[in-house]
């Protein structure tokens, strides 16, 4: 049958075809428009720019979220968009700001080239080309390799002392030898582009909560734009995350009890940014820009295809996304997911997508006597060795039962999922623990109706 | 080799869409009719007793859902009351062939047929509108025609139930387009497997965890008579972006369809914004959020000689029957 519903034939509006260069700022009216935002309004560069530094200010006077004199962690990737907020940033915090941004910054930068496929030499270089760029700003700088993200020291640490690197420092970020062997086999135990990205995205999570930590910071700024966060929200929903949009989106991350991610940059288009890096003379530093690969680069390539076409596209998007929220409103720290630390999805009872799954894996391999028992009992790791009954490491069964939707799809694409970071295994351990503590303990607790 | 079926070792001949599994025919029949089995057992969809109308259009997913219901309520005696109920909207070339279909499927699976007219219910067949609209808007008409006819049909065969074919990849393709329409209260009905218990009849969907593929392959070898054939009035360009989306992530991470439907599910609402709230229409007393429903204001629209009357946003529309003194 016709599936189109009532309603759904509103299409969104396309891109209106004008001619943009004769026309005069809709600010002031009387200087040359240089750039059109939004869908059809027509600036002049120091509307334009003034626009930009209101747009970032506002968003830190509304959150009211950092308070005066606090250090925060700017989070630099060498990217256009971190490259545009650290740019805002120092001009904010500059003696001629107007009103002054009120916190001190501390530039942190994770050296991803494991990630790229890069060879030492190149990251050597394109840590040096970054890093001294990132120096010259004048604000404290501090570097860090994705790979030490895999340490088994204690995380705070992480064997780097924790002071700014200065212009002949960062040899030390290609010295994590063990390391780095121990990601680059994680990497090729990933048999997916999809799932290798994910990867990506939640070790350099996590390495930044450990570097945050570690220096007593409590707010990391990222520099996720109003398109690359469209483009993850879709990416996420394809990736069963569905549940954790509000922290992938809002402008204050709260997943995480002891360190707050803030995105001030998401109401800046990466047109925007593009822009105020052209009228402020900026370049990029990174050179390397390998987008996203799998069903992230697939969902970039259709939400810019569309965004080209209908100009509404990302904005719809992110309006969508700020009317979603979570479940639960406080988080409980032994139901979070070990990999990405958002809350549990999983406990959704039998009417729903997981549970279809697993009784699909269940039917389509056989066992007709058994198809109604439930399929986490039957799993084994998968080492054919016995050592899902040793207690020592954590089994995948514990390890599945302890992370979210979004990342026991990743895990499946993930042929020994020993070589998690240790840290992984210790918070999967963790959980089960608190688990079985919890259940030990269960008649004794006075439970709230309401919690549930 | 040959390569082996997952469940019984017995030679494959095909590799299921969904897990990718490696699968004999039977072994294939069994896992597809069990998970419906499943779901319908798992959603509670129905009661014993209850009066099924099984929404048929004579293509694939209706003609799949007619022979899967009637086999699993003799198998597992749900001790339903089955109907097949057709909608004929009157598009000549389109609907009268697929109608010949749902007649054949009437008699291969001795299930008892009602067929409702848009001509009836409304006066206007679909080839009589789209000589009135164009063909840019007619799909507004056809869908807001064909909730209500599918309740109306259901209810002069005394059934208390609807269920319709929409597959995972259906409803999949509907979170991704309400989305991007930003259109945040489908986007939370949309996952429900059973809708519109306030008002109208509850309408269910067993194929909501079955892939399209899955249901083309079953149809394939059970050599099910279908029809295929795409209306030759639809030209709903956006969900087709949608649709080709859906495809190209299927491709990249096949669990990524029913991954959608999961998110879809858990998706929560702020509970500050505001939605529409859900009432009924004055004039038929049909669910509706505005004080007339959207099938009288079309209607009024044709009967008037300005059929555009309905089409475009609620607030624009009320501007203009403001302007022309419609109540």
């Amino acid at each position: 049958m016709c599936s189109i519903q009532e309603g759904e034939l509103l299409q969104p509006k396309r891109q209106p075809s004008s001619s943009l260069r004769d026309r005069k700022c809709m600010k002031c009216s009387n200087e040359e428009t240089v750039v059109i935002i939004r869908i059809n309004d027509a600036f002049c560069k120091d509307c334009f720019l003034q626009y930009c530094t209101h747009k970032f200010r506002s968003a830190f006077g509304k959150s009211r979220l950092i308070r005066d004199k606090e250090q925060v962690l700017v989070a630099h990737s060498g990217g256009p968009a971190s490259c545009a907020m650290l740019h805002l940033i120092q001009e904010g915090t500059s003696r001629r700001a107007h009103k002054k941004l009120r916190f001190s910054s501390v530039l942190v930068f994770i050296d991803d080239g494991v990630f790229h496929g890069l060879t030492l030499v190149e990251r050597k270089a394109r840590n040096a080309q970054v890093l001294k760029q990132l120096i010259s700003s004048g604000l404290d700088v501090h570097a860090y390799a994705i790979e030490q993200v895999m340490s088994t020291t204690s995380s705070a640490s992480l064997g780097l002392p924790v002071q700014a690197v200065s212009a002949d420092s960062f040899e030390i970020l290609c010295s994590f030898d063990s390391e780095c062997k121990q990601l680059e086999a994680l990497l090729a135990a990933t048999t997916s582009d999809t799932s290798r990205q994910s990867l990506q995205h939640v070790l350099r999570q996590r390495l930044l909560i450990q570097v945050a930590n570690g220096m007593g910071i409590n707010k990391v700024l990222l520099g996720n734009s109003t398109t690359s966060l469209a483009v993850q929200m879709m990416s996420n929903v394809a990736q069963g995350r569905g549940a954790h949009l509000l922290y992938d989106m809002s402008f204050a991350d709260l997943r995480s009890t002891s360190v707050t991610f803030v995105r001030p940059m998401r109401e800046f288009t990466t047109h925007e940014i593009e822009h105020y890096l052209l009228l402020n003379q900026l370049g990029t530093i990174d050179v390397i820009s390998t987008g996203p690969k799998g069903l992230e680069g697939l969902t970039s390539d259709f939400v810019l295809g569309l965004q080209a076409d209908f100009p509404n596209t990302v904005s719809t998007i992110m309006r969508t996304g700020e009317k979603i929220g979570v479940s639960h409103s406080e988080i409980d720290i032994d139901l979070c997911c070990s990999l990405c630390q958002a809350p549990l999805d999983t406990d959704v009872g039998p009417s729903s997508a997981l549970a279809a799954t697993q009784f699909s894996e269940v039917v389509s391999r056989g066992n007709r006597q058994s198809s109604r028992c439930s399929s986490e009992a039957t799993e084994c790791c998968g080492q054919g060795d016995g050592s899902c009954q040793s207690s020592t490491r954590c089994e995948l069964p514990d390890l599945r039962r302890s992370l979210c939707y979004g990342c026991r799809l990743m895990c499946k694409d993930l042929k020994d999922t020993s070589l998690l970071p240790a840290s992984v295994q210790s918070n999967a351990l963790q959980v089960k623990n608190r688990a079985e503590m919890r259940a030990s303990i269960q008649n004794f607790l006075i439970e709230d109706d309401d919690a549930k | 080799m040959p390569v082996q079926c997952a469940a019984c070792g017995k030679k494959a001949i095909l590799k299921r869409p969904k897990t990718a599994d490696a699968m004999c025919r039977e072994c294939f029949y069994w896992a597809f009719e069990e998970e419906i089995h499943k779901t319908i057992i798992d959603a509670k969809l129905f009661t014993p007793g209850d009066k099924v109308a099984i929404g048929a259009s004579g293509g694939k997913d209706s003609t799949v859902l007619a022979y899967v219901m009637k086999a699993l309520n003799d198998r597992y005696n749900y001790r339903l009351d089955l109907y097949l109920l057709s909608v004929d909207e009157g598009i000549t070339g389109y609907r009268d062939d697929s109608l010949e279909t749902v007649k054949r499927n009437r008699d291969q699976y001795c299930l008892p047929l009602k067929i409702v007219s848009y001509e009836d219910l409304y006066g206007w067949t679909m080839d009589a509108i789209v000589k009135e609209i164009g063909l840019k808007n007619n799909c507004t008409f056809c869908g807001v025609f064909r909730r209500q006819a599918l309740d109306r049909g259901a209810m002069l065969t005394e059934c208390n139930k609807i269920v319709t074919g929409h597959n995972a990849d259906d409803i999949a393709e509907t979170v991704i387009m309400n989305i991007l329409r930003g259109d945040i209260a489908r986007l939370r009905r949309c996952t429900a497997i059973t809708t519109g218990q306030e008002g109208s009849l509850p309408r269910c969907k067993p194929f909501k965890y079955t892939y399209e593929k899955e249901i083309v392959m079953y149809a394939y070898f059970k050599k099910l008579d279908y029809f295929s054939t795409e209306c030759i009035y639809s030209p709903n360009a956006y969900r087709g972006y949608a649709r080709a989306f859906i495809k190209d992530v299927e491709k990249v991470r096949p669990s990524a369809i029913i991954d959608i439907i999961h998110s879809g599910e858990s998706l929560s609402i702020k509970k500050d914004v505001k939605m529409p709230v859900q009432g009924t229409c004055t004039r038929c007393g049909y669910v509706s959020s505005q004080d007339v429903c959207k099938a009288c204001l079309l209607l009024e629209g044709l009967n008037k000689g300005m059929p555009k009357l309905g089409i475009g946003k609620p607030h624009k529309v009320r501007k203009v029957r403001d302007i022309h003194g419609y109540v």
